[in-house]
This record gives structure tokens, C-alpha cells and sequence, in this order.
């Protein structure tokens, strides 16, 4: 297993939304990437956006801006 | 073979169409069930997708679009999961039996149902509804088509959109034969649910479909179960779109939407409109004058879904459809088209109407092809 760091994640109460969320990120140039929801923050499934935690300012701007409405923001050893 | 029978659904599609239906069986996993490429992927293809038809419809936003089989489905939805014992509801004699149906069921569940006649050419009566809208206070709703399937009439939703707007009832539109050939602006013509099918003027594969909901509208669950989240409450999601999408989509059919959807756009279907009434236009002015041909509707308008139903003097209309079929290879649609009312209307209950539905993909030479084989069978 890899070592776990601890990151920022969106996580999204619909795959519509966490989808948006890529796409905005890409067309941003945030780095991240869609992974399985942890269950740190909730069991069972659904999808999250993971992304450096330095990147906090710059991913809660995004979401701001293009109207991105996550669960929450968490950080988390993964 | 010659098909006008694209008010059934489309034969003709673009060839991108089955490419992308053939590439997503072979490429994607489920969309909303995991994080992996090909789930990844499918959730990808289903988003595009939803945002094509927002942009369609000028919905707010990608996630008023819920995905479902057809537009029965999805007026199935909208009808059963808004209405209560006591709330009034507004339709017309031009409605399909997918409104209609879903509507006598909720009569029969205490809801009041108001049907409202059409004039002589089939078209809706407009001020009756404003009418009905001052002197009936349960009225919570019009369902109403933007096209008649039987007569291609068209319905004025701007009118509607803005009769509704003022009296605070909700409108809930039937686009079947209407989204992919007419502009359709839930935002502008203040349609509160599009319900929309894949396989026709969409020029997607059957099984595809939708509902677009206007956020802040919530709609009764009409299925519950996988929703790829939330799996340990009891009750499926309410956020849109998965509170209207429990189990898999069809992402595969979906994949051939998109694809119906970005041929669309390139076309502009302000082009493909154009084309399409065009051939409807030369089909209805061929046959009109034949001796023995009635035609139905109103066509003192340009402006007209691109169908055209006529009988030939008191021949049953199954009878003229099936030599149309086997003499001529002219595919049509005979019988009552699961619209009762506008059949009662016209007085054809028994003798049904033979319907030519047109394409942009049809020719002029079909066209003429088809007028000379209407003239052959009223001359015999």
C-alpha cells in the first residue's frame, strides 16, 4: 500500500456534482483526481475529489466560482 | 424502403450514432458505482450528456436533467409525483395516452382533472384555460404537449408558460414530438418539467429519455434503490438528479443520445427544422387536393410539428397504411396513436388516420414518391 499523506477532499452528495467538479478542476488546472468517498469522512459509496491540501485556497475559489456545491471539505490521511 | 414514420420513432441517424452506442458497450463500466477508469468514464459520458440537454432545454443546470427509458417514464414521474388528493390539473384533447393515463389514474386517486376541447382544426383553447385558471382555485398544474402526434397542430407554450407564470400554476411540457426540431426554453417560457424522449427527433437509441425539473421543485421518489451514495440511509437520495435514478442508467444508450445530440448542435436545429417542415410542406400540399383525401389539422400555419394524417374517403386507415407498406414500401403509421381524444375530436375512432411523419433525413423524391402513391390508391 502506499503511504498515506494527508489531502483535501470534496466530497459530493451526487455523481452529477462530482463530475462537474473534475471537469471545472481540469479546466482550472487544479491537480486532483475523483477517488472512492473515504470512510473517514462517510461509509459505504459515492465519489470525492482529492487534491493536495496546499491547494485549499485555490479549490474553495473554484468552487465558489463555478457554483460547485460539495458535501463538505475534509482533510485526510490517505 | 421508403419511412415516414419518424413521429414513432427515427430510422434514419446520424452514423456517429451506433459508432458511440458500439464504442460504450466496449469501453464503459457503471457510471456512479466506483472510481475506477471505466466507472470514471461511463460518469463522464452520462454528465456530457446531461449537459447537452440542459443546454437543449435552457435548464439552469446539468443537474435538473434526470435520465430515464422514454417519455412516458418520464411524464410517469412528473405526473405521479406531484399531485395530491384535491389539487385541480389542466390537459387537453390534443394529449397523448402518456398523459393522459397517468392523469385518469390520479382522477381516480381524488386528484380533479380538467380536460379542455379543441376548436374545429384541433388546436388548444387558450382563453377557456385562462378561464378555468380565475375560476378554479385547486388548479395546481397544466400537462400539456407541444405537439399534437395525430394532427402535428403545435401548442403555443410561450402562451401557456406565461398564463401559468401569472396564475402560479406549474407547467409541465410533453416534448415528444417537438425537442430536437422547436426551440424549447424552460427557463424563458417558464416551463417548470420538460419531459423528453431519446429516440426521435433526438435522433438517439430507444430506451433513452428524460426529465428536466426546475430546482427547488421536488418531486415524489418514483422508484427507490442503487444510488452509488448514501448507502446506509434507508431513504434514496433527495439531491437531483439521483433522487429521479435509482439502479443503472443506461449509459450505453445514452452514449448514442449524446452522440444524437452533438450531430444536433453541429446541424443546428434551426436547419433541421427547416428542412424537415419543408418536406412536410411538399407532402401536404401533393396530397390536399387529391379527390377522396381528408386531411387533419391545421395547416394555415408554416409552423407545425412535421406530420401530416389523412384518410382516403371511409377506407380504414389500416388498410391504406398496409398497401402503402406492401405495394409501395412506404412505411406509416395507421390506427389510433394512442390519442383518443383528438380521434373522438375528428370523429375517426373507428376508421383511425393514416400518419405520415417526416425526417430531415427524408427526400424530396421520397416525398414525391409518396404523393404519387396516396393519388394511385384514392383513384382505385
Amino acid at each position: 500500500m502506499r503511504k498515506k499523506v494527508k489531502k483535501l477532499v470534496a466530497a459530493f452528495d451526487t455523481t452529477s456534482q462530482a463530475m462537474k467538479m473534475e471537469r471545472e478542476a481540469q479546466k482550472a488546472g487544479l491537480l486532483g483526481r475523483l477517488i472512492p468517498v473515504p470512510p473517514q469522512i462517510r461509509a459505504g459509496c459515492g465519489l470525492a475529489f482529492c487534491t493536495s491540501i496546499t491547494l485549499r485556497q485555490e479549490l474553495e475559489k473554484l468552487l465558489c466560482r463555478e457554483n460547485i456545491r460539495p458535501e463538505g471539505l475534509y482533510e485526510v490521511f490517505l | 424502403m421508403i419511412y415516414l414514420d419518424s413521429a414513432a420513432t427515427s430510422f434514419h441517424r446520424p452514423e456517429s450514432v451506433a459508432t458511440a452506442v458500439y464504442e460504450a458497450i466496449n469501453s464503459l463500466g457503471n457510471s456512479s458505482r466506483g472510481a475506477h477508469g471505466a466507472a470514471l468514464a461511463a460518469a463522464r459520458l452520462v454528465y456530457e450528456t446531461r449537459e447537452l440537454v440542459a443546454g437543449l432545454f435552457h435548464a439552469p443546470d446539468a443537474d435538473c436533467v434526470a435520465f430515464c427509458a422514454n417519455v412516458t417514464e418520464a411524464l410517469n414521474i412528473a405526473i405521479k409525483g406531484i399531485f395530491s388528493p384535491g389539487d385541480g390539473v389542466v390537459t387537453g384533447s390534443l394529449e397523448h395516452n402518456s398523459v393522459l393515463r397517468p392523469l385518469y389514474e390520479q382522477e381516480a386517486c381524488g386528484v380533479k382533472l380538467f380536460i379542455l376541447s379543441a376548436d374545429a382544426a384541433g388546436r388548444p383553447d387558450y382563453e377557456a384555460m385562462e378561464q378555468l385558471f380565475a375560476e378554479e382555485a385547486s388548479i395546481r398544474a397544466v400537462v400539456s404537449t407541444h405537439a399534437s402526434n395525430l394532427t402535428g397542430n403545435l401548442v403555443d407554450i410561450g402562451r401557456i408558460g406565461q398564463l401559468c407564470h401569472r396564475y402560479g400554476k406549474l407547467f409541465i411540457l410533453d416534448t415528444a414530438q417537438t425537442a430536437g426540431v422547436f426551440p424549447i426554453d424552460m427557463q424563458k417560457q417558464h416551463i417548470d418539467i420538460v419531459c423528453f424522449t431519446g429516440h426521435k427527433a433526438l435522433l438517439g437509441p430507444q430506451g433513452t429519455g428524460g426529465i428536466c425539473v426546475r430546482p427547488g421543485l421536488r418531486l415524489r421518489t418514483w422508484k427507490s434503490g442503487g444510488s452509488g451514495i448514501q448507502t446506509f440511509s434507508h431513504m434514496h437520495p433527495e439531491a437531483m438528479p439521483t433522487h429521479l435514478e435509482a439502479g443503472t442508467l443506461n449509459a450505453h444508450g445514452l452514449a448514442g443520445l449524446r452522440a444524437g445530440l452533438l450531430y444536433l448542435q453541429q446541424m443546428g436545429i434551426d436547419s433541421v427544422r427547416s428542412e424537415v417542415l419543408r418536406l412536410a410542406r411538399q407532402f401536404y400540399q401533393g396530397v390536399q387536393d387529391i379527390s377522396g383525401v381528408k386531411v387533419y389539422g391545421d395547416f394555415s400555419t408554416e409552423y407545425r410539428a412535421p406530420i401530416v394524417s389523412l384518410n382516403i374517403r371511409d377506407e380504414a386507415s389500416g388498410s391504406v397504411s398496409d398497401n402503402l407498406s406492401t405495394e409501395y414500401d412506404i412505411c406509416t403509421r395507421p390506427g389510433g396513436h394512442c390519442a383518443p381524444l383528438m380521434h373522438k375530436h375528428f370523429c375517426t375512432v373507428e376508421q383511425g388516420m393514416v400518419r405520415f411523419s417526416f425526417s430531415h433525413f427524408n427526400t424530396t423524391k421520397e416525398i414525391e414518391t409518396a404523393i404519387c402513391a396516396v393519388r394511385r390508391l384514392a383513384e382505385e
